[in-house]
């Protein structure tokens, strides 16, 4: 299970990206699907189990996640209700 | 008769389950269900730019698409299939898309590769030349997806005399190396040549 963030702007995108790696953790840039409406085209895609550890390291830096999607086997999107932290 | 169940599927992938069904089937009906308006007209409208003809009833909260493919749909198919043996030749100069910010740049490229995975049209052929040598050597972030396009039968070419400048020739991963020859002649012989 794949998870995708998506966020308000490329700037954030960058941001989070620099940071996350800078932590270890492993992330893709992926292009925001058309299915997902986003002002900003590039999302970041991690796998699910480091979801969470993502979210924290952003929130710490201020940087916020406008949406948090599952992605499936079958490259499927599903959102989820709420970001947790 | 096959009955193919849409419903709760997001855009676009009802047409790309019908699409599916529809290439298995040879000749006969098959019925896609969805269940709202947008759904059914976009796979409406898939089916019927291959030639099929359809019949739309409503069923409660869902449509049921009776789609009938005859033999005539499937030779305007294939006339669609060698269209699609055009050559398209995808020219790759720098590792960067388009002019400004470095860091956008490389974005946008990662963002660029990863959507011609997705797309229905292939190009035949990548080459890469100048900086876009890069991106299938060690160490490159698009490495993964170049190895996917060429799994996907997307010959990926580097041109050697960059590979040789930027000292990259023992690190390409993926693809070949080729020439000035080859690529010039391939370039000329496309029918389309796409520069991102």
């Amino acid at each position: 299970m794949k998870c995708v963030f998506v966020f308000e702007s490329v700037h954030r995108v960058m941001k989070a990206e620099k940071l996350l790696k800078g932590k270890g953790v492993k992330i893709d840039l992926i292009p925001v699907p058309r299915e997902i409406s986003s002002d900003c085209g590039v999302a970041i895609e991690l796998s699910g189990d480091s979801e969470s550890e993502a979210l924290l390291i952003l929130k710490e830096n201020r940087i916020s996640v406008v949406e948090c999607y599952k992605r499936d086997l079958r490259g499927r999107f599903e959102k989820k209700k709420e970001i947790q932290i | 008769m096959s009955v193919i169940d849409c419903r709760g599927l997001a855009c676009p992938q009802p047409v790309i389950t019908t699409k599916q069904a529809l290439d298995q089937l040879k000749e006969g009906e098959m019925i896609v269900i969805v269940d709202n308006t947008v759904s059914c007209n976009n796979v409406e409208r898939f089916a019927r730019s291959q030639g099929c003809s359809v019949e739309i009833k409503e069923e409660g909260q869902d449509f049921h698409l009776h789609i009938q493919k005859t033999k005539t749909s499937r030779s305007l198919e294939l006339s669609q299939e060698e269209k699609k043996v055009q050559k398209i030749v995808v020219y790759i100069n720098s590792h960067l898309m388009g002019v400004g910010e470095e860091a956008l740049g490389a974005i946008l490229m990662r963002s660029f590769l990863k959507t011609l995975l997705d797309m229905e049209i292939k190009p035949s052929q990548l080459i890469l030349i100048n900086s876009g040598v890069r991106m299938a050597t060690e160490g490159s972030e698009v490495l993964e997806t170049l190895r996917s396009l060429s799994e996907k039968g997307i010959e990926i070419l580097s041109c050697g005399t960059c590979l040789d400048f930027y000292g990259l020739k023992e690190k390409l991963k993926v693809g070949k190396i080729s020439n000035m020859y080859d690529i010039a002649q391939s370039l000329l012989e496309a029918d389309r040549l796409i520069r991102p």
